[in-house]
């Protein structure tokens, strides 16, 4: 079973940070006249790349045959063929970025809004290509579509806050946000999935304290001056990754061995 | 339409779930490693499939043969993103091109039915093709051959005269997940 959830779990996570990332960024960072300190524009685009290009490769390992991988972008009409497409123009965009940063020193703010605005179509054709598997109860319920886009924002969110948190206040309350909104997210999962005969609590309850309940104790200690910017900002992030990448797990799991 | 559109109608009041269609298939098909083409589950599908259901002395015991149910509008082919799954435009039989599929699995996760098996063999999508060589040749399918209760009738669903036509008519035959959309050309009676 490991060999078929891990490809996905890996795909989903590298992928789904890197545009959450640049979601963020066009939200609180250069994009949004705010730019950050530190210079770190160029590591943080770079990082998304490669983040980008680990998760596709990861795909491959999914495939039977991974040698014919071009022959899934033939049927425009499939979820996983679009997943490729959109996936290409995400990966082209940030290539573009990547020069542009290095060449200029500093990001064109719409071009970090238009890879968000890719991003995010990618993020819901990801969701909708798990949603559409009629054949796997589990995952054929509205709340897949949130797990999976809040689950990339929130990727993104850790990322982001590793190279940007300390001198972005604005993002680490998005964090509390969208931790609160992934705690619904992951209720209603466990709702459906137990409704479709699978029991993915005891990972969500995990997931809700790591991704959750965790970074809203951290924000409490932030705002009392007992955790400075920078730790608060790397505990968030740790914890977001950590959380969303053990329910990741569990929505894998409960599809593939169903 | 199609030419011929085959269908089949499995009689749940006759199958005695002796899984010859299963063993059958497989056999006769080659079907490799652990993939299987055809199934038999219990009719009441929360039940194992030799659970009687009801409570004595009203118990009975039925099952439902499962295989591809080889769609009007088959999912498996309108996401698969190779183009390897595909209809038959002059029979309505959906089958996979094996030279091109990629075994990412997502026709089997859209399949209602979970009809396509990965062939771990070769490492492609496998799955039923109402065994299209020996219809061509004027026989029916090896389950349909094989059943010793005489519980599957094939035929073209497009003529009215054909056995299939007139019992799934006859005994108002049902398909199964219709709901689903996909118009299979399966019923159960």
């Amino acid at each position: 079973m490991l060999t078929n959830v891990l490809p996905l779990v890996v795909f989903t996570t590298c992928s789904g940070m890197a545009i959450g990332a640049y979601l963020v960024a066009a939200l609180y960072g250069s994009a949004a006249g705010k730019a950050p300190k530190g210079g770190r524009e160029f590591a943080f685009a770079l990082t998304c790349l490669v983040l980008l290009g680990v998760g596709l490769c990861a795909t491959l390992a999914h495939l039977g045959q991974p040698g014919r991988f071009m022959n899934g972008l033939s049927n425009p009409a499939s979820m996983i063929a679009q997943e490729g497409y959109w996936s290409m123009a995400v990966g082209v965009l940030m290539l573009v970025d990547v020069i542009m940063v290095k060449v200029k020193g500093a990001p064109i703010a719409a071009l970090r809004w238009a890879i968000a605005a890719v991003g995010i179509v990618l993020m819901c054709v990801t969701a909708l290509a798990y949603y559409n598997a009629t054949g796997i109860a589990v995952w054929h319920g509205v709340s897949t579509v949130f797990v999976i886009v809040i689950g990339d924002v929130l990727l993104g969110l850790a990322l982001y806050l590793l190279f940007f948190g300390e001198s972005s206040a604005q993002a680490l309350k998005l964090g509390y946000a969208m931790a609160a909104v992934w705690a619904v997210a992951l209720f209603a999962f466990v709702l459906h999935a137990q409704a479709s005969g699978s029991d993915v609590t005891a990972a969500s309850v995990c997931s809700g304290v790591l991704a959750t309940a965790a970074p809203i104790a951290v924000g409490a200690f932030a705002a009392g001056g007992r955790l400075d910017a920078k730790k608060a900002s790397y505990a968030m992030a740790a914890l977001l990754l950590v959380g969303v990448i053990v329910a990741r797990c569990a929505f894998f799991a409960a599809g593939v061995a169903a | 339409m199609a030419d011929k559109h085959y269908g089949m109608a499995i009689d749940t009041g006759r199958c005695v779930g002796c899984q010859t269609c299963t063993v059958g298939c497989k056999i006769s098909n080659e079907v490799p490693g652990s993939a299987q083409w055809n199934h038999v589950i219990n009719l009441n599908e929360d039940a194992y499939i030799y659970q009687s259901n009801g409570a004595y002395p009203a118990t009975s015991l039925a099952f439902r043969p499962l295989l591809c149910n080889h769609c009007e509008d088959p999912a498996c082919v309108h996401n698969c993103p190779t183009g390897a799954m595909h209809k038959d435009a002059n029979t309505g039989i959906v089958s996979v091109s094996q030279d091109v599929c990629i075994a990412c699995g997502y026709c089997a996760w859209v399949c209602p039915y979970g009809a396509p098996s990965m062939d771990d063999v070769h490492h492609v999508m496998s799955k039923c093709n109402f065994c299209m060589d020996r219809v061509s040749e004027g026989y029916v399918p090896y389950c349909v051959d094989g059943c010793p209760a005489n519980a599957r009738i094939f035929g073209d669903l497009n003529d009215p005269e054909s056995d299939v036509s007139k019992i799934i008519a006859q005994k108002h035959g049902m398909p199964y997940k219709p709901e689903d959309g996909t118009k299979p050309s399966v019923y159960y009676l």
